[in-house]
């Protein structure tokens, strides 16, 4: 047998033919119903999205419209206010902070308008005032999380040293006891203990960028300079890279801690360089996952 | 639901082409509907007959017809025949048939008695066609199923392809080396 295709083809028609079949009675009454039902249906709703999105987006459709508004109106909230040079209002903050909008926590705040008020007493001969700053910082650091009580930890370091160390020289009595602050045994002092290793929790913030090391051994002083600066040694964001710093030269111990600190510029606003542009990653993850 | 178009009697329905017949199915003539399914309907049954027993095959074509009167609002003449989109819809109807009938194996024992003694093989008494049969029995599934859309079903090769999801000049070298095989089946018998 050796023949084209379409020999084969009519020989396999052929083969498999079958005497036509017709519905019967009962199968056809059975159409007629579901076509009778058909008819009866609702009109389709337009415009429904289809696929798997469709069943998401009933789902989510609330949740997205609401986090829209928010996010719009905190984004357009804290963007007019610092257009117009006004401080983001401490509410504000918190619920953008919370949603992942590119905001400092209140905590974080605070924290640094301690840490500006200890510089200032540290530029000056008033003991008091020292030790009233410095007792200050050691309580707003109790109120921070671990990651960000990570971003801080070097400066915060730095200035509580040098605050001490001036406290213990200029008095003429013993040296003041940190530990009579329960925040006094904070991170800030166990981090820097020689050959130590920083906190666990800060393995799950934004230290997990130190690994890349670029921030390793970084002068203490880039810390303050602005947050573009940063972004020439590879860091994604202030924070990670502030803890790299941070892990070189606490963990570590590479390097001694600078004795003088000059220059020293906490940003009071939402230097939140590096770190808005992953909040901004997060949030739109978020809502395109819903 | 906006009817565009005076309504043919029932006896005028039957002689409309396709597309006409489609068109006034979707605006629910329900006399169109009828010309549709008995035009339908034993391309259906020889496709379904071939891989499931007639009660199966039956249901499977009435599942068919269902799924066809429910979504013919989302069908559209865009290079796709309405016998494309008909057989697409039944070879999925059958293949989880089919799947559910494998679980059953006298079932299937009892389907290939049934084909054995189709009347074909009484009426027609044709060695020749037998033989066919056979080495087409002997055919990769998938092959099976291409030659059985395009002769069973009569579909060509670029409505095959819509209803496989395909391109057509893959449909047509997948077509070749199928009966390729078949020959070479045949060959082997002789």
């Amino acid at each position: 047998m050796n023949y084209g295709d379409g020999q084969l083809l009519d020989d396999l028609r052929v083969a498999l033919a079958t005497p036509p079949a017709r519905p019967d009675p009962i199968e056809l009454a059975a159409f007629d119903r579901i076509v009778a039902e058909w008819r009866q249906r609702p009109a389709p709703v337009a415009d429904e999205p289809k696929g798997r999105f469709r069943a998401i987006e009933k789902v989510h459709r609330p949740r997205v419209v609401a986090a829209g508004v928010v996010i719009t109106t905190l984004g357009l909230g804290t963007g007019v206010a610092a257009a117009a040079g006004a401080p983001v209002t401490r509410g504000i903050r918190e619920v953008a902070h919370e949603i992942g909008l590119p905001v400092e926590s209140p905590a974080v705040v605070d924290a640094k308008d301690a840490m500006s008020r200890l510089r200032d007493a540290l530029a000056r001969s008033d003991d008091a005032q020292l030790r009233a700053a410095r007792d200050q910082l050691r309580s707003e650091l109790g109120d921070l999380g671990a990651s960000d009580r990570a971003s801080l930890e070097r400066r915060v370091d730095d200035l509580l040293q040098q605050a001490d160390a001036r406290l213990i020289r200029d008095s003429s009595g013993p040296a003041p006891a940190p530990t009579a602050d329960p925040t006094a045994a904070g991170p800030q002092h166990s981090a820097r203990s020689p050959g130590g290793t920083p906190t666990g929790d800060t393995s799950s913030g934004p230290g997990e960028h130190g690994s890349i090391g670029a921030g390793d051994g970084a002068p203490h002083h880039d810390d303050t300079e602005p947050s573009s600066s940063t972004d020439t040694n590879g860091s994604r964001d202030g924070h990670s890279r502030d803890f790299q710093g941070d892990g070189a030269g606490s963990g570590a111990g590479i390097g001694p801690p600078p004795t003088t600190v000059t220059g020293h510029h906490e940003p009071s606003v939402d230097d939140s360089h590096g770190r808005g542009r992953d909040s901004r990653d997060a949030t739109t993850t978020t809502t395109a996952g819903e | 639901m906006t009817v565009s178009r005076a309504r043919p009697r029932a006896d005028e329905t039957k002689n409309l082409d396709l597309p006409e017949l489609v068109a006034l199915a979707q605006e629910g003539d329900h006399e169109a509907w009828r010309v549709l399914y008995r035009r339908a309907y034993p391309g259906l049954m020889a496709f379904a007959s071939r891989r499931l027993d007639h009660d199966r095959a039956r249901d499977a074509v009435a599942e068919t017809m269902a799924r066809v009167v429910a979504n013919i609002n989302k069908f559209a003449w865009k290079g796709v025949s309405f016998d494309s989109w008909l057989f697409g819809i039944l070879r999925h109807v059958v293949a989880d048939a089919h799947r559910a009938q494998a679980r059953d194996q006298r079932r299937d024992e009892r389907r290939t008695a049934v084909s054995q003694l189709s009347p074909l093989d009484h009426v027609l008494h044709d060695e020749e066609a037998a033989k066919v049969r056979d080495a087409f029995a002997r055919l990769p599934s998938s092959d099976r199923e291409l030659l059985e859309l395009r002769v069973v079903a009569g579909l060509s090769c670029e409505e095959v392809a819509a209803a496989l999801g395909k391109r057509a000049g893959s449909v047509r070298m997948a077509q070749s080396r199928a009966l390729q095989r078949l020959r070479r089946q045949l060959e082997g018998q002789e």
